[in-house]
């Protein structure tokens, strides 16, 4: 099983790859390590955001949380 | 900001293969501007956060002016346009240097990194140009919802600069 998954890719990539110089094939882990560290970090706070917003509902706003009438009508029209 | 994200990452990642690929690569000092147009950025995004509490505040009717309000949008738009034009002139120090483009990769990928950046930060003014055109009306028209895209929008560019100068003063 693990054979299959680190058989995936491109036969002629892995070839090139594997004969460049160290230096070379550093670079590209280090390139393929950043590749990785947005999806991760997005996937993680969206599932951190969702979790705490479980709870949350769409609710009207109370007109009593305005100071005056003017500025709850204002707000009320968008 | 996902796609944006991805899309500086995938370019740091082609920036580091890059690197390591040969051995044309040529290190530079940096323009000393860009270091002030930090400092203008970071002020802006302090600037209009404090725009956001008081188109708030105006729009739910605590405050009743809105000069105030409207001139720290003003000037937030102001300090957005004075770091695109600290850029241009970071761009002409190194052109005065006889870095160009093509010149070699880490110049490359120094204009094509704060060039993308400079785009992204023109959208934003787009953005915040909308929101005070909206706001400036005499029934205003803003929804506080747009303005906190905006701002959300105008801070995520303020973190993407500074990983930027710090990536760029570490490879290049």
């Amino acid at each position: 099983m693990i054979q299959l998954l680190l058989a995936q890719g491109c036969a002629l990539c892995y070839t090139q790859a594997a004969s460049s110089t160290q230096r070379f094939i550093s670079a590209l882990r280090s390139g393929i390590l950043i590749l990785m560290v947005p999806p991760v970090f997005l996937s993680v706070m969206f599932t951190v955001m969702a979790y705490r917003r479980r709870n949350t509902f769409n609710e009207e706003i109370p007109d009593h949380e305005f100071e005056d009438e003017e500025g709850a009508s204002r707000l009320r029209d968008y | 900001m996902a796609a944006i994200t991805m899309t500086f990452a995938a370019f740091t990642s082609a920036m580091i293969v890059r690197q390591g690929s040969s051995y044309d690569w040529q290190h530079f000092v940096l323009p000393s501007v860009l270091y002030c147009n930090t400092a203008v950025l970071l002020a802006s995004s302090v600037v209009l956060e404090l725009a956001r509490k008081r188109v708030s505040a105006f729009l739910r009717g605590q405050v009743k002016q809105r000069s105030t309000a409207m001139l720290t949008l003003w000037l937030t738009l102001g300090l957005g346009l004075l770091f695109v034009g600290g850029q241009y002139v970071a761009w002409m120090e190194l052109r005065a240097q006889g870095l160009y483009l093509a010149t070699n990769p880490s110049a490359s990928f120094f204009y094509l990194f704060t060039v993308l950046h400079a785009l992204h930060i023109l959208g934003g003014l787009c953005a915040l140009s909308l929101v005070i055109w909206r706001f400036s009306k005499q029934v205003p028209t803003l929804r506080i919802s747009t303005l906190s895209a905006v701002s959300y929008y105008w801070h995520f560019m303020d973190v993407l600069w500074i990983y930027l100068l710090i990536l760029l003063w570490m490879r290049i």
